[in-house]
């Protein structure tokens, strides 16, 4: 069973020899949830992003998230009481690794990347670092040259004194390829 | 083929992401003894962080206080509206207002308290009238501080129910 398993993702990770490039721009969803941070909550976040790929494994990225963050809540003399999670811009750029050559059918890959990270929260001076992050990401192409795509990212931004911000992100997406060869994988 | 630079560089890619990865963001809530300070009866307390569990279990590893806010009720006991301030030092001695204001750094003003009345100061509401934050961070670093009640316009006579919501990185 591991072994047919890990046929199908090697399967999926190389691309097809017809499918040398493929461009194709998308947008996505889903959630952004802090990591070990007792002063902010779980929220959501969209972004685009238009992809190309000049060989069939690797491909480059260019990202634009806006995210947020929910407000966390605490009780003290007996109140509850709330402080601005506050909202993430992130512009950044990722390599992708992997079937990412294009063509229809299903694309394993892992993405490595960085980010221009601005977080902005109500009364409190903005944060902006640069922020690192990977993950896999699978997408399903169809012969409509539309793909739909769930990806994860763990993202690490270092902040001052050497400790980090950290988060979890999992995005549904949809992508449209332009140029998709024909035959596909 | 020689393994040994990737096994070192492998090394030392490990070491420097433990100790980036090993870090957590954590928020602690200290409430102050309530206190009454007037014009002519100066009143401080005293903060000893390490009288708070969580503090206490992460001294040694604080890599940074990122935040640092006054929450509470103050309460205006003459008829005169006045606002409340909070006063930090690593002394706790002064006992005249010239004193304070002579040799402690002002960390919070309140919003204007009406006369025989009171305030609440949520967490939001805190973060925007704490005052010369780098200070309140320092000393909330060494855990151990002074903080002293005035007001703005004498004579006052104010209450002072507050806590510190602390939040700091600490880890590897």
């Amino acid at each position: 069973m591991k072994k047919a398993i890990s046929f199908v993702i090697i399967l999926a990770m190389f691309g097809s020899a017809s499918a040398l490039t493929d461009i194709s721009v998308g947008a996505f969803g889903g959630l952004n949830i802090p990591l070990v941070q007792d002063d902010t909550k779980s929220g959501n976040g969209f972004g685009l992003k238009a992809k190309v790929s000049p060989v069939p494994m690797i491909a480059g990225t260019a990202f634009f998230e806006s995210r947020s963050f929910g407000d966390p809540e605490l009780i003290i003399f007996g109140q509850t009481m709330t402080s601005d999670g506050g909202k993430v811009t992130s512009l950044g750029v990722e390599v992708m690794i992997g079937n990412v050559g294009g063509g229809t059918g299903p694309h394993f890959y892992w993405t490595v990347g960085l980010s221009s990270y601005k977080w902005t929260r109500d009364n409190q001076d903005d944060f902006s670092k640069v922020g690192y992050h990977l993950g896999p990401g699978f997408e399903f192409v169809f012969p409509a040259s539309i793909g739909v795509e769930i990806r994860g990212k763990f993202e690490i931004v270092p902040i001052d004194g050497g400790g980090s911000r950290k988060n979890a992100l999992v995005f549904v997406g949809a992508n449209y390829h332009f140029g998709l060869p024909a035959g596909g994988m | 083929m020689n393994k040994r630079p990737t096994l070192i560089a492998a090394v030392l890619l490990f070491v420097f992401l433990a100790g980036c990865i090993g870090t957590g963001t954590i928020r602690l809530e200290y409430e102050l003894d309530e206190f009454y300070s007037s014009s002519g009866n100066i009143q401080v307390v005293e903060v000893d962080l390490t009288t708070n569990e969580d503090y206490n279990d992460n001294k040694d590893k604080i890599k940074s206080v990122d935040q640092v806010t006054v929450v509470g009720w103050l309460i205006n006991m003459q008829q005169a509206d006045n606002s409340a301030e909070i006063w930090l030092s690593d002394v706790g001695t002064f006992a005249s207002e010239a004193e304070v204001r002579a040799n402690a750094t002002r960390v919070f003003v309140s919003p204007v308290i009406p006369g025989n009345d009171s305030v609440f100061i949520d967490w939001s509401d805190g973060l925007n009238h704490v005052e010369n934050l780098p200070a309140l961070k320092d000393a909330a670093e060494v855990g151990h501080f002074w903080l002293y009640g005035l007001a703005d316009s004498a004579p006052f006579n104010v209450g002072f129910r507050i806590g510190l919501i602390i939040v700091l990185t600490a880890g590897l």
